[in-house]
This record gives C-alpha cells, structure tokens and sequence, in this order.
C-alpha cells in the first residue's frame, strides 16, 4: 500500500491525465455507439475457431518475446524463455492492473530478481525492449498504411509516423554504433543549460548506448530485429484471426495496420490497461482501413491469388459498432490472456501484487548523489552495471582450435616429447589466448579479421568439401601455410599476427618449456644447416618487384 | 599544507598516471595544489607483478596489447594501461636527450627556455627520484655476446644506464618487475606524490574534456569500481593537464572536439627484431635483456638488446615459421637483438568514429625508413656473426636466415621489400607538439594547449619530434620544467 501511495505521489499528474483521458473518451465513444447494434454484433458473432486460435497465436507472441528478452541478456544472465515469458507477463499484467505504466518497473524488478542482474541493468534491458517495440510497431503501421488503402487522416497518421520513423532511426543508429561521438555532442547540446539537465541527458545517453551497445554486433542485432518483427507480425497475426468473427475477411495486412495503429494510440496515458483508449484507436483504425476497396499498392508486385488471401476486396466498410465489438474482443483476449498469465506467473513465484508494485518501485533508477568517497568536485552521472560475462567477438569455437593447432604444431619431425594431455591443454590455453587477444583488437581491425577469416573458412571448405575444423591436421596445415607463406600479401598479413599470438601462448606453456627443455638435454638440438640461399633468391625476387 | 589552502591554490586534475603524469602530480602536489590524478588502469601490488607474458598483457597493456598501427606495413605496437603506465612494463632505459636534438627542436618548434643548462637540473631530479645507475655487477651473457661482436667491428657504442637499482636479473620488465628493482612510476614516485597529498583514482577513464569557451570546466570520466560496475561522473577543476600517453592524449582531445595540430604527427621508433644462435648457452629468458647500444650510426640507426622468452623467440620465428620452427630447440643457445631507426615517416593519431572512440593509429614508413632498416639489418647481422653466432634470423618473411657476413652486407646496398617486414615499436611522441610555431604546434613552450585557458598536455605526446632515444627520461625532465613553470606563474598569479 506504502509503495502505492508514493507511485501515485510521484507520478500523480500522468495517473491522473490518463483516467481523464480514459474518461473523455468513454464517454465520446458511449454517445456515438448504437447499443442494440453491438448487442447484435456479438450475438451473431461467429467465435470458433477464431478466439481459441487469436489466443494461441496471443500466447505465442509472449513466448517469443520471451525469446527476445533471453537474447538480450544472453550473455550476462542464464534466463530460459518459459521465465522470460513469465516477466513479460508479469509485467503486462501490472501494466493491466495498476496506473503509470508500472508493468515496465515492475518488469525490471522482477528480471532483476530471478536473473540476479543489477536493478539498472534490468531497467535499461526493459527501456531497449520497448524501444524496439516501438520502432518496430512505427515501421510495420507505415509499411502496412502505405500497401492498403485506407482514409486520408490514417495516410497523414502514417506520414507523420514515416517522419517519427525516419527521425528515430538515425538516432538509435548513432547510439548505437557511435557511443562517444553521441556523449560528446548530447554533451555540448546540453552544457548550456546547466548542469541539472546536462547530467541528465548524459545519464539518459549513458544508458542507452549501455542497453544498445549488444546491437553493435551485427549478427546479434539481426536475431532481436528479426524477433521483434516475429513478434508483432504475430501480434497482428491475432487481430486478423478475430476479424472473421464479425463475418469480416481475414486480412493480415489491414490487421497489421489497425494493431500497429493500436498499439502507437496507446502511448497516450490512459487508465490501466489502456481502457477506451485502445477501443477508440482499434475501432477508428479497423473503419479506416475497411473504409476503400482494392490492394492498394500491392496490385502491380504481387499474384492476384497471393493479394485475394493477404488483403481480401469484398471487404466492405465495417460500421461504428462492429468496429467497437471488435476492439473489445481483441482488447479482450489480450487482457485476460496476459493478465492471467502474469497473476499465475506471480502465484508461482509467490509474489502479491504489492511486493510486485515494491519491486517496481525499488527498480527505479537512484537519485543522483554526490560521490562522498573521492572530493567535493566529483558529481556522479549515473552507474552502469557490470557486465558478468566478458563478450568476445571471436569466440572460442571448433575452428579456432584447429586453426591453433594447425598454426603452432610444429613439423612431424620435431615434435616435443609432450603427452597427449599436455598438448590437448597447451593448445586450448593457445587457442583460449589467441581469441581474447585477437576480440581485443581496436572494433575496425576486428570487423577485418572477421572477414578475413570467414573468407578463409569459405574458401578453404570450397576447396576441400568438408569445413575446416573437420579436415585432418596434415591438410589443415597445409591450407594454413599456403595462406601464411603464400605470394598474396593479403592473406600473409591476416595470417601473421594469429600465428604469432598463437606460438607465443604455446612456447609460453610451462609443459611446453619443460618439452624443450627435455628435447635440449636429450641432446635433441637440431644441428644447424647450411644456408639456404633459396629462400634468400624468392627475398630478392620480391625485392626486385 | 591545509585542504583550504590547496583548494585556494587551485584544483589540478591529471590525466594519466605514467611518465608525464606522475611527474606532473608530484611537482603540483609539492608545490601546494589540490591534485586528482585519473588513472584508467589498475593498482597492481608488486606481489601481482612478474607474471608470464600471456597473463600480463592481460593485466597491464592496453588492449591487451593488440594495438597495431596501421599501413602498407603493420606495426606492432603496445602500451601501458595500469597505475604507472608504460613505466611499468618498460626496461628502465635512460637517455638525456642528446644535444642535437634540443638544437633541433628549438630551431624548427620555436622552443622557449629549452637550452641544455635548463633542462639539466630536471634530468637530474629525474635521475634522482628514478635512482638512475650504471648497473653493478657482471653483464648478463646475452650483453656479453654482444659486446665481443661491437669489439670485433670496432663500433662507439655505450652501456645505456638503467631505472633500476638492485636489478636480479628476473627478465620480467615486460611483465612488471616483481622485485621492485625497476623504477617504474607505481614505486619510485606514486608513493611520494600520495604522501605530498595527490590522490590516484585507478580505474577511471577520462571520456571527454568539458569546455566553456575558451575554458574547460571539468572531466567527464568513467570509474570502474571493485565489483565491476562504473560510475559516470563528471569532476570540475580549475586546470586540467592531459597526461594520457602519445596516443590516448590526442584520441580524448580530439574527441573532445580540440583537434589543431592534435594526432597530426605520430611519431615512432620503428623496431625490427632478430634472434641469433650461437655454440654457447646464453639462457636469455633468465636474465636481463642486453644492456649495450651501438651508437655509431645513430641517430638514424640504433642497435641493441631486445627482450627474449621462449614465446617472443617463437614469434621472432614466426614469419619463415615451416623452415626455422625446428630453430626453437635451441632457445637456451640463442638471444635477440633489434635494429631501432628514427622514424621519418608519417604518421596520425585519430578518435575512431565508431564506438568508445578508440585511437587509431596510423604510420606510414617512408623509403629512407626502409633503407635505414635495411643497412640496420645488414650492420646486426655482421656484427652477431662476428660475435660468434651461427645464424642470424630475421623477422623479415622469404629471409629465415642469416649465416655469413657476406649474405648480411646485402642489404646495405638493397632495401628489404616492405611487404615481407614485421615491425615492432614500443615508443610513440609527437602527437601534439610544443612550441611557439602556431602553424605547427598544439601547445605552447609549457604545454599549454593554444587557444584554451586552463588545458594543458604534459607526456610523450608533447616531444615535438622523434628524439632518436629511449624517451621516458626526456619525458619526464620537460613535464618537470613544465609542472615548475606553471606552479611559478600560478603562484604569481596567486590563483
Ligand atoms: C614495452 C615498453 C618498453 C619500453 N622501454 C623503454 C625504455 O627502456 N626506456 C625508455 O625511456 N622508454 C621506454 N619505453 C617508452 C616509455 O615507457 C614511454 O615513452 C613513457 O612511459 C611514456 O610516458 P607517458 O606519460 O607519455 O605515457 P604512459 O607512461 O604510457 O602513461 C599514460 C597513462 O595514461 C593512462 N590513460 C590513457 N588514457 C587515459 C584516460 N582516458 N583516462 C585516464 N587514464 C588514461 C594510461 O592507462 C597510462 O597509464 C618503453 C615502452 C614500452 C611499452
């Protein structure tokens, strides 16, 4: 209750404008609905398989967004989906239940708690998940307003959203990949208007390009695009299933447009669980995109089957009422689906709502203070969690052991007295060195050596039939030198420094140096040959080019 | 002194706790400032030092070592990144800088106040404070070795004094010297400055210089405390002065949006390596690495004694790796070596766009560069093969080996080809040059940074050229001169 009442002392104006809103609206929408007509809508309504199915296909889209959650902290946090999925819900339910968007607080004290990951850390997770949602939704409402044909205000809507879209992107690009040249210029922008507001737009920065900085690897950042779209794409896959229950044509496209609409509406405070705001925005997007006839800009670039199925053109302009009905069915399934899912979740996890609500509050960001340790000079920003697991772009993988052992065993001949086991352990501790070192080098130079050496494994399994790491070491060897020692300076220079770091980990193996060290007083040394002036001919041919 | 008085004094924040750094905090703690020293990397307890190569560029390098500098030939390149910086992990090689160069530089930088008598009093506090020596005791075998090959070829050459007193041979400089023995800044002067009243925040990595107009008002730095969580926080000060080492200072001025004549003139010592076999043992990776340099074709060409372990003899190996991989078993009969030329190449120091802004590093080697290495190579070999040694190997790719003077005298009439060259450098400058020649200066005579008030640069970055030496003592001398001059007119001032 304590922690109730604080919410609502600290964001009292949003809980309050929302209500209004929600207000407002309820009953602009109650004197234009003729009642017998939503009456009839639902008794004629055609429920199976439609429900059943929008809230299967419901319940997967929050298992997926499970998904995404556990790859964004994949590499801090050990979390399964089912769990992810759970917060989620948890979240979503809170959002249902209580004022002020809590749900999002409530969902970072909870990830927090079940992952062990520091509260800010769950806090900028959650603010990056919604932020893609965000985009993501922006993106879909302007693709699929473009393709279907709809009414002018829904065209604007989506211009405007088109520009949001357009706006956004570079800024999530330059957080994203320019974390420092974003410091510096939110820095100088926001100097001049003193030192409250400049610490906070350079916490608010910090933390961004902090929960952005997993987008800067490009195959990571394809997997939670790539979710999200999965995502809302399901999403929109559950309005377009309850379409047919008012005897409306399925039609994925129009559904994606009024969800996507939906979903942007709802930014505007509401009551918890977004009352008559959702109605109002679903019901006005469904009339608007039912509103014209045809394909729209579809008709040239697809097949009239494929058209007919996606974006059917018997469908006529649904009314008011059925428009409402529809809205509340869907807000329906989404409502209970999620909040019985997330009260289950809490039962399970023997939370009540007011710890939740507590939880939330607790996950909140702490206010600023003066760092007392160090000096009266010393102002603090804000604090970043620690990252558990150090993130190597070149991970230790199959390839790189063989790549080791190709690069540092020396010729049959020579081979150091070392036992099975210490060779195993020197080559692993090599190849463990050698991807620290080369996951270290400055990001340009490593986004190179990524290429260079996908376009090794490329052209090494096209040559051979077979991956590399599965090739014998005398073959793997063999592509290794012709790479290292070959005419092409290219692949000499790609190929200089992993050997070098390689060989230097393997001589510097203790088991090793007491191989040698044996080999040497075994009299093993090497008797020293004759110079060879061919290799000093291919020096001067080189020095002749 | 008390905490009022220092703070009327002025707040002095310092970036940087290696050679320019410290000696910077210290000079402004003596003289009555209130000094906040930022150190990125961490304090590391001598009982942490000395550990093998792998584990310790984990520890003390920045990048872990991995910062090549880029061209038509890489250069190998490393730092310090811990409390000290590159003082830690270097050899205690001392220099003054000779006096050509302080010609040099007065004629094309405009150096004021830069005359051999005004310098010296500064070499010799730092000689003092370093406790700076010849060494006492026998030379290690690998010294030996090379001293009978400097006879035979009848060359000037010197024993190149040392930071470190009481040296035992633990050839773990790279490593940080576990006894102690080697001056770096974490023992020879961190604790002074700290009993004078500086305070060294490790672990706090400056991110950006605050500017006002022509002021700077404060640092925004990162600081990474026990438990791996970081701070942003922002501290103001009256002065700043960048100390962050030849290519961090210029990548944070630059990102800082300070950028004339910052990261426009990267300098370096490029280095080219090689071991050498001989019938006796010489057990280099259990002694100090060879303590001569041949001067006689200095300053374009330096020769001397490198580091050696089994490891770094096996990347010395590594570019003719299928014919000279069976070399390796020989390790306890064989040293290396480098041939050390003044870069006259160019070279730049950027922020990088993309993320944290990291230095990229740029050089380019210039053909007089190539021909000094070339005659460099040809004059090493001689001089290793008439110590004794049966084979030379360079680190040069198509050319495993050396093995009569004759092969040798080659190259000193034919330049090696730059793409078979593996280069090494360990000493960067020059990134933001002093003087009072505006067209070509970052900083003025006493590092203070042109057209800021209170900003000023104190560290390898400021040498306005190569000094042709081993750089920590001429480094550390000027940032002397400078702390002195800026307390003198600060005081003055009454700030
Ligand atoms: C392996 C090796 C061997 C060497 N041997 C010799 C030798 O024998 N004799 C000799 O004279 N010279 C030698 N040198 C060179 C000499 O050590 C350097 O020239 C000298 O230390 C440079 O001093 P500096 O103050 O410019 O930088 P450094 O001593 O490198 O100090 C810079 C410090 O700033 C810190 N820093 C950087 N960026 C930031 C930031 N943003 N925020 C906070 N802190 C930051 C770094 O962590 C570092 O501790 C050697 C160098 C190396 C690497």
């Amino acid at each position: 209750m304590n922690s109730i009442l604080k919410i609502i002392k600290s964001r009292g104006a949003i809980v309050f404008a929302g209500l209004a809103i929600s207000v407002f609206l309820l009953v602009m929408t109650g004197r234009t609905i003729k009642w017998e007509v939503v009456t009839n809508a639902f008794k004629s309504a055609v429920w199976l398989p439609w429900v059943p199915l929008a809230v299967f296909t419901y319940m997967v889209g929050m298992l997926l967004r499970g998904l995404r959650l556990q790859q964004l902290v994949g590499n801090e946090a050990n979390l399964t989906v089912a769990t992810a999925s759970n917060i989620i819900a948890v979240g979503y339910a809170v959002n249902n239940i209580l004022p002020a968007r809590l749900g999002e607080f409530a969902r970072a004290g909870m990830l927090a708690e079940r992952t062990g990951l520091p509260y800010a850390l769950s806090l900028t997770v959650t603010f990056l998940e919604r932020l893609l949602d965000g985009l993501t939704i922006l993106s879909l409402f302007v693709i699929a307003s473009f393709i279907t044909p709809t009414q002018d205000w829904m065209r604007n809507a989506s211009q405007i959203a088109a520009l949001a879209f357009a706006m956004v992107i570079p800024c999530v690009m330059m957080l994203a990949l320019f974390p420092q040249m974003s410091l510096s210029l939110i820095s100088q922008v926001s100097h001049p208007f003193g030192r409250k507001l400049h610490h906070k737009a350079l916490a608010i920065t910090t933390q961004v390009t902090r929960g952005f900085s997993c987008l800067r690897d490009a195959g990571s950042a394809m997997v939670v695009l790539f979710l999200s779209f999965l995502i809302w794409g399901v999403e929109g896959l559950m309005f377009a299933l309850v379409m047919p229950c008012f005897l409306m044509l399925f039609s994925p496209v129009k559904a994606l447009a009024v969800m996507s609409f939906t979903n942007l509406g709802i930014l505007v405070p509401s009551t918890p669980g977004y009352l008559a705001v959702y109605h109002r925005c679903c019901s006005e997007a469904l009339q608007a995109v039912t509103s014209q006839q045809g394909a729209g800009m579809l008709t040239p670039f697809l097949p009239a089957d494929v058209l007919r199925v996606i974006m059917p053109v018997s469908v006529n302009m649904v009314d008011p009422s059925t428009a409402i009905s529809y809205a509340v069915v869907v807000h329906l399934i989404f409502y209970a689906t999620v909040t019985i899912w997330g009260v289950i979740a809490m039962a399970r996890y023997g939370m009540e709502l007011g710890t939740t609500a507590a939880m939330a509050w607790e996950a909140k960001p702490v206010p600023l203070q003066e760092l007392e340790a160090q000096a009266h000079n010393f102002a603090l920003i804000t604090s970043t969690p620690v990252v558990k697991n150090e993130v190597l772009c070149f991970k230790k993988t199959p390839f790189w052991r063989s790549l080791t052992e190709a690069m540092v065993l020396p010729a049959e001949e020579h081979q150091l007295p070392l036992c099975e086991e210490e060779r195993a352990r020197a080559l692993e501790d090599a190849t463990d060195f050698l991807c620290r070192e080369i996951s270290s080098l400055p990001p340009k130079l490593a986004g190179m050596l990524k290429i260079g050496t996908i376009g090794f494994r490329v052209l090494a399994a096209l040559i051979s039939f077979n991956t590399f790491e599965n090739l014998s070491l005398k073959r793997r060897s063999a592509i290794v030198n012709a790479w290292s020692y070959g005419k092409v300076s290219l692949t000499r220079k790609l190929f200089k420094p992993l050997r070098s770091l390689a060989l230097l980990a393997f001589f510097e193996n203790e088991a090793v140096q007491a191989a040698l060290e044996k080999a040497a007083g075994a009299g093993a040394n090497p008797p020293l040959k004759a110079p060879e002036e061919g290799a000093i001919a291919v020096e001067k041919s080189e020095a002749a080019t | 002194m008390s905490q009022i008085e220092k703070k009327e004094r002025g707040q002095v924040l310092i970036i940087g706790s290696g050679a320019g750094g410290t000696t910077t905090a210290i000079t402004l703690a003596e003289a009555g400032f209130d000094v906040v020293v930022l150190e990125e990397g961490a304090r590391h307890p001598l009982t942490s030092y000395g550990q093998p190569p792998t584990k310790a560029m984990n520890q003390l390098y920045r990048n872990r070592g991995m910062m090549p500098i880029m061209g038509s030939v890489p250069i190998g390149y490393v730092e310090g990144r811990c409390l000290g910086g590159s003082t830690e992990i270097n050899s205690g090689f001392w220099h003054r800088l000779p006096p050509e160069f302080l010609l040099r530089w007065q004629a094309r930088f405009g150096l004021q106040d830069f005359s051999l008598e005004a310098l010296d009093g500064h070499f010799a506090w730092a000689e003092d404070k370093l406790k700076v020596q010849d060494r006492n005791g026998d030379w290690p075998k690998s010294t030996q070795v090379f001293q009978r090959g400097i006879e035979a070829m009848q060359w000037s050459a010197q024993e190149v004094r040392r930071a470190a007193s009481g040296c035992v041979n633990t050839n773990a400089c790279a490593a940080g010297c576990p006894k102690g023995a080697k001056q770096g800044m974490s023992v020879a002067m961190v604790p002074e400055a700290e009993s004078l009243g500086a305070r060294f925040i490790t672990g706090a990595r400056a991110k950006l210089i605050i500017k006002h107009g022509n002021k700077v008002t404060g640092v925004l730095a990162d600081i990474t405390k026990p438990d791996g969580s970081s701070d942003l926080v922002r501290i103001d000060a009256d002065y700043v002065f960048v100390c962050a080492g030849p290519t961090q200072t210029p990548a944070l001025l630059r990102k800082s949006g300070i950028k004339e004549h910052i990261g426009d003139t990267f300098q370096i010592h490029p280095m080219l390596k090689v071991s050498a076999v001989f019938d006796e043992d010489i057990d280099a990776h259990k002694s100090v690495m060879p303590l001569l340099q041949v001067k006689e074709f200095w300053p374009d060409i330096s020769l001397g004694g490198s580091f050696f372990s089994v490891g770094h003899l096996a990347i010395n190996l590594a570019d003719n790796w299928l014919t000279t991989s069976d070399v390796i078993q020989n390790y306890r009969r064989m040293a290396s070596y480098y041939v050390g030329v003044r870069g006259t190449g160019a070279g730049t120091v950027r922020a990088s766009l993309t993320g944290d802004g990291e230095a990229a590093l740029k050089y380019e080697l210039s053909d007089v560069d190539i021909r000094h290495l070339s005659q460099g190579l040809a004059r090493l070999s001689t001089l290793l093969l008439a110590a004794g040694a049966r084979e030379v190997y360079p680190c040069v790719f198509g050319l495993p080996k050396i093995t009569s003077e004759l092969n040798a005298v080659r190259w000193l009439d034919e330049s090696l080809p730059r793409s078979s060259l593996s280069l090494t450098t360990v000493h960067g400058f020059s990134t933001c040059p002093i003087g009072e020649r505006p067209e070509r200066c970052a900083a003025d005579s006493f590092g203070k940074v042109h057209g800021l008030k209170n900003l000023y640069l104190s560290d390898a970055s400021m040498l306005p050229d190569s000094p042709g030496i081993n750089p920590q003592g001429t480094i550390m001398a000027i940032a002397r001169r400078n702390a002195l001059h800026f307390a003198e007119t600060h005081n003055q001032q009454g700030t």
